[in-house]
Formats: C-alpha cells, sequence, structure tokens
C-alpha cells in the first residue's frame, strides 16, 4: 500500500485524540469519584441509582416516622404508668373503705382523696402530646414505618378507660367515691377492672413500641445496605481507577512520542 | 536521411517535458495538504518515429517525447464510498450532539434533579401526615411544591431551546447545501469550458460534492465530465449542466442521511422526550390529590395545570392559603414510585440512544477515516515520492540539456571543423 504523509498525520490525530479522551474519561472518573456523569455513562446503572437514591430517601423518611411513634408511644407508656399509680393508691383506698370499723367522717376523708385522685385521673386523660394532639382521642394515630406498614401509635380513650355500656373508669370512679361516703358495698371488682384494663393498654403499647424499635434497626440496616449497593453502582474503585489513568496516561505520551518520530522526517531531511 | 538538427528536436522535447514534470512536482508537493488535492502526474509519450533507410528495408528512429497529458489520480469509487460514509457519519452526529444536550436537560444522576424534587415533596407529605395540624408542614409542602414545578419548567425550558436551536440549524443547513450546489452548477460550467482534464477545477467540484454529501446524502452521475446531483431518497435533481435548483424547506422532510436528516430526527427525539417528561410530570401530579379534610374543607390538587408542563403551577387556591392543603393523598407511596419508576425509564432510555449514538459515530468515524486513508492512499501526495521523482526528473532534464550541447558540438564539427 502506498502511504502518503497525509494518511500518517491523520491517523496520527485520531490516534493521539481518541488516547487524550480515554483519558479525559478516566481523569474525571478519579477526579470525581463517580462513575457516573450522565445517562449514556451506564443507562441500566444510572436508573438503578436514582432508584437507590430514591429508596434511601424513602427509608430517610421512615426513619423520622419511627421517631415521631416512638414519641407518641413513650408519652402514652409513660401517662399510663402514672394512671396506673393513681389508680393503685385508689386501689388501696377502696379496700381500706370496706373496713367496717370506719366512722363517717373517716370514710368522707376517704372519699375526699378519691375524689382529688380522680380529678388527678381526669388530667391525665387529657394529657397532650407536643403541646397539641389529644393523647387519648376518639381516633388513633397512625404512622406510616415502611414500606405499606402503617402502625398505631396512640390508644384511643375507649381502649384506655372503657366505653359506657362496659364499666367507664370515671364513671366507675365517681360511683366509688359516693359509695365510700354513703358506706355502701365498695365496687371492688369494677376498679379491678378498671386497672386491669390500663395495664393491658400499657402492655400493648410497650409491644408497639418493641415493633417500632425494631423497625428502626431494620431500617437503618437496610439503608446501610442501600448505600452500599449506591457506592458499587455509582463509585469507582480508586485502586482500579488510578492504575487505569496511569496506563492510560503512559498511552497518550506513547502516541504523542510516536506522532513526533513519524511526522517529522520526510526523504528531504536526507537529501543534500 | 535525418535531419542534420535532429538531435536538437529530440533534446528540447526532453527539456520540455522534465520540465513540465518538475513544475507538476512542485504543485504536488505545494498542494500536499490542500484539501480534497489529488496528486498529478504528467504523461510523457514516446514521439512518432521517422522511416529511416537501412540495409533491409525502413527503420524507425526515435524523435523523442511528447507530452500527451497532466492527469489526476483519483478513484471514483472510493469517492462515491466517502460521501454515503461522511453522510451517515452527519446524520448521526447531530442526532449524538443533540442526545447529549438532552442529558444535560434531564439533569440525572444529580442532587437537584426532578427525582429529588419529587423525593422531597413526598418527605414534606409524610411530616405533614406525623404533624397534621402543622402550619410549618404545610408550608413546606408549597414550596417543595414549587421547586418541583421549577425544576420541571426549566427541564422542558432547555429541551424546548434545544428544539429551537435545531430549527435555526435546519435553515442555516438549507442555505449551506443552496451555497454548494450553486457553486457545484458554476464548476460544471467552467469545466465544460476548460475540458476535461482540467484537475484542479475537478477536485474543487468533489470537495464541494462531500461538503454536500455531509448536509444531505445525494447521488451524483458524470456524463461527459459533467455532474448531475440528485437526492438519493427521491431522486429528485439539483444540479444538471450549469442549472441548479434550490432545495426547499418543504424538502427537508425528503431527505435521508446527512446533517439534515440528522436534525430532522433530532427535533422528532427532542419531541418525543419533552412529551415523556410531560406524561411523568402529569401522573406525578395525579398523584398529589388531596382527599377532603376532617374538619369538611373539600380536599383539591396540589397542581393546577392544563396538561402542559408550562401550565403547571401550585393551585392558586393553595398558593393563597395553604390550609387548603388538606392532608396526604392515598396511597402517596406506591403512587409516588410508580411516578418515579417511569422517570427512571425515560432517564434509562435517553441514556440507552445516547450511548447508542456515541457507539455509532465511533463506527461510522472508524469506516470514514479507513475510506479516507485508502483514498489518501491513492490520491494523496507521498513527499518522498514526490522528491524522488524530482531528482528523477532533474537528471533527465539535465541529461536532456547534455543531448543539445552534445548536438551543438556535432555541428561545430561540421560546420567549423570540416571546412578547414
Amino acid at each position: 500500500m502506498r502511504v502518503t504523509q497525509q494518511m500518517l498525520h491523520q491517523s496520527s490525530v485520531r490516534h493521539m485524540n481518541q488516547n487524550l479522551g480515554r483519558f479525559e474519561k478516566i481523569n474525571n472518573q478519579v477526579s470525581s469519584g463517580k462513575l457516573l456523569h450522565k445517562p449514556s455513562d451506564d443507562p441500566n446503572g444510572v436508573s438503578k441509582a436514582m432508584n437507590l437514591k430514591s429508596a434511601i430517601a424513602a427509608n430517610g423518611q421512615y426513619e423520622r416516622n419511627t421517631n415521631e411513634a416512638n414519641l407518641w408511644l413513650d408519652e402514652t407508656d409513660q401517662t399510663i404508668n402514672s394512671m396506673v399509680n393513681v389508680m393503685q393508691r385508689v386501689r388501696e383506698l377502696s379496700v381500706k373503705a370496706g373496713n367496717e370499723t370506719l366512722t363517717e367522717p373517716d370514710r368522707a376523708a376517704i372519699a375526699a382523696e378519691v375524689v382529688e385522685l380522680t380529678e388527678q385521673m381526669e388530667q391525665f386523660s387529657n394529657a397532650k402530646v407536643n403541646g397539641k394532639y389529644e393523647m387519648f382521642g376518639t381516633d388513633s394515630r397512625k404512622f406510616t414505618i415502611a414500606d405499606g406498614i402503617e402502625i398505631k401509635a396512640s390508644v384511643t380513650a375507649d381502649q384506655l378507660f372503657g366505653n359506657a355500656t362496659d364499666g367507664e373508669l370515671f364513671q366507675t370512679l365517681n360511683k366509688l367515691a359516693d359509695d365510700i361516703r354513703s358506706g355502701n358495698e365498695i365496687p371492688l371488682a369494677e376498679v379491678d377492672k378498671g386497672m386491669d384494663r390500663l395495664l393491658n393498654t400499657a402492655s400493648e403499647v410497650g409491644a408497639r413500641q418493641n415493633r417500632v424499635e425494631s423497625m428502626a434497626n431494620r431500617i437503618q440496616d437496610s439503608t446501610l445496605q442501600l448505600k452500599t449497593m449506591l457506592s458499587k453502582v455509582e463509585d469507582i474503585d480508586y485502586a482500579e481507577a488510578v492504575i487505569q489513568l496511569k496506563t492510560e496516561e503512559s498511552v497518550y505520551q506513547a502516541s504523542l512520542a510516536a506522532s513526533a518520530k513519524i511526522i517529522q522526517p520526510s526523504l528531504m531531511d536526507f537529501l543534500r | 536521411m535525418v535531419s542534420t538538427f535532429h538531435g536538437l528536436e529530440v533534446g528540447k522535447r526532453g527539456l520540455m517535458v522534465g520540465q513540465a514534470s518538475i513544475a507538476t512536482t512542485g504543485h504536488n508537493i505545494a498542494n500536499a495538504n490542500t484539501k480534497g488535492y489529488s496528486r498529478q502526474t504528467v504523461n510523457g509519450t514516446a514521439s512518432p518515429s521517422l522511416d529511416v533507410w537501412i540495409n533491409n528495408g525502413t527503420g524507425q528512429l526515435g524523435t523523442g517525447v511528447s507530452l500527451e497529458s497532466i492527469t489526476r489520480v483519483r478513484d471514483r469509487f472510493l469517492d462515491q464510498q466517502y460521501r454515503d460514509q461522511a453522510s451517515t457519519l452527519g446524520e448521526w452526529s447531530v442526532k449524538q450532539g443533540t442526545l447529549e444536550r438532552l442529558e444535560v436537560s434531564i439533569n440525572e444522576p444529580s442532587e437537584t434533579g426532578l427525582q429529588s424534587a419529587m423525593n422531597q415533596l413526598r418527605g414534606a407529605w409524610h411530616d405533614l401526615s406525623n404533624d397534621p395540624d402543622s402550619a410549618s408542614a404545610r408550608a413546606v409542602i408549597k414550596e417543595r411544591a414549587n421547586e418541583f414545578v421549577e425544576t420541571a419548567q426549566s427541564m422542558n425550558d432547555s429541551m424546548a431551546n434545544v428544539k429551537t436551536d435545531l430549527e435555526a440549524q435546519k435553515l442555516d443547513k438549507i442555505d449551506e447545501a443552496n451555497g454548494i450546489l450553486k457553486q457545484i452548477a458554476e464548476l460544471n460550467n467552467s469545466i465544460n469550458r476548460s475540458g476535461t482534464q482540467s484537475n484542479d477545477l475537478l477536485d474543487k467540484r468533489d470537495v464541494l460534492v462531500e461538503e454536500l454529501s455531509k448536509i444531505v446524502d445525494v447521488n451524483v452521475k458524470e456524463t461527459n465530465g459533467v455532474y448531475e446531483v440528485t437526492l438519493a431518497s427521491e431522486g429528485l435533481s439539483f444540479v444538471t449542466g450549469s442549472n441548479n435548483t434550490e432545495i426547499q424547506i418543504d424538502d427537508a422532510s425528503k431527505v435521508s442521511g446527512g446533517e439534515l436528516s440528522g436534525i430532522i430526527q433530532s427535533i422528532d427525539i427532542v419531541d418525543k422526550y419533552q412529551s415523556k417528561l410531560e406524561d411523568v410530570v402529569n401522573q406525578f401530579v395525579a398523584a398529589n390529590e388531596m382527599p377532603a379534610a376532617a374538619d369538611g374543607t373539600p380536599g383539591a390538587n396540589l397542581f393546577s395545570t392544563d396538561g402542559t408542563i408550562d401550565s403547571l403551577k401550585v393551585n392558586p387556591d393553595i398558593e393563597a392559603d395553604i390550609k387548603r392543603i388538606t392532608q396526604i393523598p392515598a396511597d402517596l407511596d406506591n403512587k409516588y414510585q410508580g411516578v418515579s419508576g417511569n422517570f427512571q425509564a425515560v432517564v434509562s432510555e435517553l441514556g440507552a440512544q445516547s450511548q447508542g449514538a456515541i457507539r455509532s459515530i465511533a463506527n461510522h468515524e472508524a469506516a470514514l477515516l479507513a475510506t479516507d486513508s485508502r483514498r489518501q492512499s491513492v490520491t494523496g501526495v507521498s513527499l518522498d515520492e514526490e522528491m524522488a521523482n524530482l531528482i528523477k526528473y532533474q537528471h533527465a532534464y539535465s541529461a536532456a540539456a547534455r543531448m543539445i550541447s552534445t548536438t551543438d558540438q556535432m555541428l561545430d564539427t561540421i560546420i567549423n571543423r570540416m571546412a578547414n
């Protein structure tokens, strides 16, 4: 094949360009630490990375949601515990009031304390979360703590105190005070029932706290995993990339050196 | 008998051809880097010989050399191949350029793209759901919604800009092609007048045809040295002899191959992605339909739009009163995931198409360079060869001059010495 200077020139320029292009690409990767800069770098990888980033963002939100749910459950738990303490005192008083030897002023004093305690219970029942929301309302509060998973983070008043047809706690307490005052038979069984209801609810809240806790752990694990995967998709392997950078650099330099050698001489350089 | 002065004539002819050869070599060297130049060769031929009497009849006595032609070295087949490949490359390079600009417009993967705007709005909805009475959660939703609108609109605008540029480019390319067509017709005319061996004019015309083939795919037919240029796809004739007709804008839709066709396809590509983006945005809007609030405030959509991205804005009612943000839309997470998935599919499709275009360009570029290299091998000027030729011709010229001085000495012998 007949070879002309222009051919050499063109192919040298082309190869230098190609090598410089590859050098630039790997250089860009090393300096940014990322494999993916635009969709065409790896269409599949980019879509995967976008999906992973969404999932990580969603997990971040779910983590905040679990914190919120935890706040509700913690406050509910504490309030119910305080109620249980109050109810224990009420029960003590009920037992004491059952004693036949008590005089009327004694019973009146006990009844007064029960009324006092009832008022305290009412205050507890009106407790607010964050100073804003009724803790024991008519509807339960739900939080989304994972894709499609909602958890009830509150206890309704009915659940905690029972409803009107089934020995509502405040009715029981009011009746108790009256009964003590007037020396009637003390409705101990009903007091116990109210107490049991509080204890049951408290343990249910505890169980839910555990569930939220374990979900929070799972979210953290999953976030870590997603981040690892994202890093695999979009981050460069530095060792590999730097070696490749060095390779491309030397290839580029070789093409420069070769072009300098090939382009320069012609027969003219050797003729007198 | 041969003329006494025959030697002078033979020498003179040798000098003339030698001079022409040296001049052509010089021309070749001077044009070694001229675009589209093909090397020229001097074709000498032995001039008609004289009959001379010899012992047994007549013999032939040489009369030196005569200049038959100066021709360019060219391979028409390679030219055709080059033109075809140039128009394919032209087409792809415009498409690839467009796709690259669209990739910039779509701004993914990034922390500031549409995807992250959607993620942020989703987070804001969850915060509202956690704290349903909060005014600040509502304000955040409104701001995030505005951010989404801005992001979507800036993407859409930058795609629209790409399209505007392409439309302008289309007109420019048609003008350029028309200018070239006119020049080809003029060169046809000049070549017709100065004969089919006007090498430099032929080269110039071929360069123009190559430039034209980058813009549109054309067929070239040569009759008696005159080119007829027709559109490859439709057979529309643009140059016949020294006449040319202009490419009209309406013809643009008929072209196949070349930058012009690339531009037309690119406009379709931009339209396609704009409508895909619009679909995604509309799906997203649909996912933000709020149910009525517990206090009876009627539900509304967070956005208002008539189906185009340009008209997209945050619902003016909400802009006026954030209390109109009632509560988290039903099934928000699933719907958002669906929209994200669709958007990711658009990004992947664009990425794959752009990647394909990059590969196509690399292939066509390699093919074009290979053809060009083969063509250079035939038509290009080799300086080594020219230098060697120069020496060859120089010696031939010196030898021819010596022939003349030898004849001169012979004549001197006859004229001046023989009489004494």
